[in-house]
């Protein structure tokens, strides 16, 4: 009797909330259950199981706990309620299981409206239908346990719904802890929650029941503990205290995520021991796979040690992540594949690597270790230039695993590359303000080309030592997070602190450098591969072809001759004659189209190119492919590069992001 | 402290309430809130159809002694019994059936109207009877579908009286009712309590700070101080026992001759005064009080009358 009447109360008081509450679940239930069956990949309408455990059966529960619970506390009727003639226990309980009631028949008529959906297509036994109900009802009851307890912690649930939800991000987020395989997070996150039909996840089930039972008894605790007195206490406006118990336990919050953060030592990268070389020095691993590849990681790993030996020299300790090196012999001489396993990783092909590939296999490694280091940052700062010069710097300076002969050719080959590199871009180039358009527009191979030849300079203007010193106060401080420092660059400007190390003022340097650039030329190496060259510029296109399709167009041409626009490519029956030039090497030109879908926030760095076509420049300086994987609209990055013997690496003269017409 | 002092009220006032059992009693009890003692070994004792003023000041443990009463709270050492009943686990949900509470601070659920307070009450008490509480709440000048969180202070006072004895309670335990009520409103409600009581054979225990709230009420008083009963009896006795003599300082003024007393047991309740006057207050500890005539005092002494709440101020001082 006494339990009915507390039940009509709770009845009369929240029944039409509920009502509204179970009306808005059902139409966003409607909704999408709509949406689902006219989504093109979906399988089954049982998908939005998962869907409605994210987002309204959680809501449906923290709306529930907030109406049948803390209402009833805010409005101070606790002495009331407690003087009638019933037990403490009975009107919180009573609370509880119209609260549970209410999720569990939502989520019940969630379940039986998707079942009923996915009957049409699909067998629905009993015993998928119990395996379904019983795993989303285990975590459907979590949700109102979770916010039965925290709607009884009175002025303190803001605080429990934001670490709460601080908590589950982080541990959906971190790698130090791993969630899911436990409880609620390994029935909802692992897929099989619509789709197992046999195996019953008894431990993720046992898991969400205990912690049910916790909170649940979390909840019954603060509301019976000390004669009730706590929740009434809980329930009062917060005092000074309370708001420095909630600092204090926000920091300690903090603290204990951060103390969390420091990620576990990873196991180390798997390499078959037979076919690798282990650095004595460092902890660098080459994977050669093939013998033939064997000297060339040997040649790569003791160079880098001496790169890594000379960093560290230069710059003091660094802690380096580990760094793996694989020989893939899919890969042609100058391509690299960038990745990161608990370090950089990187693949190349190690049999035909050439002295200069493999100085840009240490480069990119080094490159790899720093970025790392910096947690990725180095590349968004203004130094990225330096960073990128610097590391190539150290490469051409050792003298490791390589003979004079073999220095002064890379030397000469990127000195090179930089002087076409400045021909292409034109006259008012900024390493600081355009770097990213640079590198866009030119390819990291180029662009780290003309960082390293503006290092060259700064060498013959200050010596060594300047150099260093910028590595010191860009590479290091910065990488190990130095706020002032950060707070100091980003008052006075990267410009100032240039000038600070080296006493010169940037735009003079840069006026410097310009001028000192087509100088080197002059140097006969250098000069016999600028001259090699025979093209300057590139353009692309897309146009419509009646026959073909849509068409991709590269056209090539030397600094003499007109490049044709975009909409001369229409009228052209046939390819372009090539510019006049006789020289024999314009046979080995290789001229090439690369494309990739673009986006918004595509990097030189992580650019792979979805495909490319290439053909003889001597034969057809204008190449043409058929274009028909992107419908009207996409956007496509496409860039336009000449392969030949004097270069290891192509040498790309356009680059553009077009729009499918 | 001074040892509490109990009067034999059947002695005092013989009455058939004396020879029944205990509705309510408090035995040594004590309650604790960490290191904090508010009742310390509590004995008290309201026999059937009293009206029991239980007087204390603000913060001398009467809600806490309620609570236990009432079972909301369990005492950390000693035994509550109501009806015959110790209160404890279910027992106290059993009695409470029977018992009628008006606390300090009104707090019903705000969003109920007085209608459907009734109808929820219904549920909970088996004597409630509607034609009863229909009847207090006009009597009382109550909205029937207004909602109780928008009620005054004296409004939600009179309903909760409503509901109390609507439920037709053996004990109703009022918890300073009046506090916070305006003269006009508190003197409304005494007179309904009265008034309502006088018509029914409920035992009541009055519980206020206010001595002027129970004076005209009372049977009996019992008087908390410092956790502890530092008087129990009826307030006849209280005034009877009690004689104040004063006199104006003059340079002829005697001091009081309290050795004359010497054949009649007193206490001395107070004594002292400014350089403008002296007071003795004693209480007499025989059942019959000496009579002391005008003449028999020293010259400049009289006996002065005291209003129960200067009796009570004086215990309450002299407590301390």
């Amino acid at each position: 009797m006494v339990t009915l009447t507390f039940l009509k109360k709770e009845l009369v008081e929240h029944g039409l909330a509920i009502a509204a509450l179970v009306i808005a679940v059902m139409v966003a239930l409607f909704i999408t259950l709509a949406r689902q069956q006219n989504q093109e990949f979906s399988i089954s309408p049982l998908e939005i199981l998962n869907f409605a455990l994210f987002t309204f059966i959680p809501l449906a529960a923290f709306i529930l706990g907030n109406r049948l619970i803390e209402r009833d506390y805010r409005s101070k009727a606790q002495l009331f309620t407690e003087s009638l003639p019933t037990r403490r226990f009975i009107p919180v309980f009573i609370k509880y299981l119209l609260g549970a009631f209410v999720v569990l028949g939502l989520m019940l008529v969630t379940l039986v409206m998707a079942a009923r959906y996915a009957s049409v297509v699909d067998s629905i036994t009993p015993a998928y239908f119990g395996l379904l109900a019983l795993k989303t009802l285990s975590v459907a009851l979590l949700y109102w346990a979770i916010m039965f307890a925290i709607s009884l912690s009175g002025h303190l649930r803001l605080l429990l719904y934001v670490l709460l939800l601080g908590t589950i991000y982080y541990l959906l987020t971190t790698r130090s802890v791993d969630v899911t395989d436990f409880g609620p997070f390994a029935l909802l996150m692992d897929g099989t929650l619509a789709y197992e039909r046999v195996q019953v996840p008894l431990k993720a089930l046992q898991e969400t029941w205990a912690m049910t039972a916790a909170f649940s008894a979390i909840g019954f605790l603060i509301a019976l503990w000390h004669e009730g007195s706590m929740a009434e206490v809980l329930a009062r406006p917060m005092a000074r205290r309370d708001y420095l118990m909630i600092g204090f336990i926000v920091a300690a919050f903090l603290t204990v995520l951060g103390i969390l953060e420091k990620e576990p030592t990873p196991d180390p990268f798997p390499i078959d021991t037979r076919y690798q070389i282990k650095s004595e020095r460092h902890a660098i691993t080459a994977a050669y796979l093939d013998d033939a590849a064997k000297s060339n990681a040997e040649l790569v790993v003791a160079g880098l040690d001496s790169d890594i030996d000379r960093l560290q020299a230069t710059v003091g300790p660094v802690d380096l992540a580990p760094s793996y090196l694989v020989h893939s012999d899919t890969l042609q001489p100058w391509e690299f594949i960038a990745t990161s396993a608990d370090g950089p990783l990187l693949y190349g092909n190690m049999i035909t690597a050439q002295h200069y590939d493999r100085v840009v296999f240490r480069t990119t490694v080094l490159h790899q270790l720093l970025l790392a280091t910096s947690g990725g940052r180095a590349v968004f700062e203004h130094f990225h230039w330096f960073l990128d010069g610097y590391t190539r710097h150290l490469t051409e300076a050792s003298t490791a695993a390589s003979t004079t002969g073999e220095r002064e050719a890379s030397r000469e080959e990127l000195l090179a590359r930089a002087v076409i590199s400045y021909e292409v871009l034109g006259n008012e180039t900024d390493l600081i303000r355009q770097w990213q358009s640079i590198a866009d527009r030119l390819g990291y191979a180029s662009a780290e080309s003309l960082a390293y030849s503006a290092l060259m300079y700064l060498q013959e203007l200050e010596g060594e030592v300047v150099i260093d010193e910028l590595a010191s106060r860009w590479l290091i401080s910065s990488f190990e997070r130095d706020t002032r420092a950060s707070l100091r660059r980003w008052r006075q400007g990267v410009e100032a602190e240039f000038k600070a190390v080296t006493g010169i003022d940037w735009n003079d340097f840069m006026a410097g450098w310009r001028a000192w650039l087509p100088g080197i030329a002059s140097n006969p190496g250098v000069a016999q591969r600028v001259d090699a060259l025979n093209y300057r510029a590139g353009s692309v296109a897309i146009i419509e072809n009646d026959l073909a399709g849509e068409l991709l167009l590269g056209s090539f041409a030397s600094t003499e001759n007109r490049l044709p626009a975009a909409e001369d490519f229409e009228f052209l029956d046939t390819p372009p004659a090539l510019p006049g030039d006789d020289n024999s090497s314009v046979d080995e030109h290789v001229c090439i189209l690369n494309y990739s879908a673009a986006t918004a926030f595509d990097t030189e760095m992580d650019f792979v190119f979805d495909d490319f076509e290439e053909s003889p420049c001597g034969e057809d300086p204008f190449t043409v492919f058929d274009y028909n994987i992107a419908g009207s609209g996409d956007r496509l990055y496409i860039t336009a590069e000449v392969r030949l013997p004097a270069f290891h690496q192509p040498i790309r003269l356009h680059a553009e992001r077009v729009t499918v017409p | 402290m001074a040892e509490p002092i109990m009067e034999n009220s059947r002695a005092a006032r013989p009455d058939q309430h004396a020879l029944l059992a205990p509705l309510l009693s408090l035995t040594d009890v004590s309650k604790r809130y960490g290191k904090l003692n508010v009742l310390n070994n509590l004995n008290l004792h309201v026999r059937p159809g009293e009206i029991y003023g239980f007087l204390g000041r603000n913060g001398a443990g009467k809600s806490t002694a309620i609570r236990l009463m009432m079972g909301i709270s369990s005492p950390s050492a000693g035994t509550v019994s109501v009806f015959g009943e110790p209160m404890k686990g279910s027992r106290c949900a059993k009695a409470r059936r029977h018992i009628g509470f008006v606390a300090q601070e009104q707090s019903f659920y705000p969003w109920m109207t007085p209608k459907r307070l009734g109808k929820f009450m219904r549920g909970l008490y088996p004597d409630w009877s509607d034609e009863r509480y229909k009847a207090l709440l006009t009597r009382f000048d109550l909205p029937l579908n207004r909602k109780a969180g928008g009620f005054s202070g004296g409004m939600k006072a009179r309903l909760a009286l409503s509901m109390a004895l609507a439920a037709r309670p053996k004990l109703l335990i009022l918890d300073e009712p009046t506090a916070g009520m305006d003269p006009v409103a508190r003197r409304e409600f005494l007179s309904l309590v009265k008034t309502e009581v006088a018509s029914s054979d409920t035992t009541v225990f009055f519980s206020t700070h206010l001595v002027g709230d129970i004076e005209s009420l009372a049977d009996r008083i019992g008087i908390l101080d410092g956790g502890r009963l530092v008087y129990e009896g009826s307030l006849q006795q209280l005034s009877e026992r009690t004689a104040c003599f004063s006199a104006i300082v003059t340079p002829d003024t005697d001091a009081f001759p309290l050795d004359e007393l010497a054949g009649h047991p007193y206490e001395v309740i107070r004594a002292g005064g400014g350089t403008a006057e002296q007071m003795v207050v004693l209480r007499w500890l025989a059942d019959n009080r000496p009579v002391i005539a005008a003449a028999d005092l020293p010259a400049g002494w009289r006996e002065t009358a005291l209003s129960l709440e200067d009796i009570f101020v004086a215990m309450i001082l002299h407590q301390h």
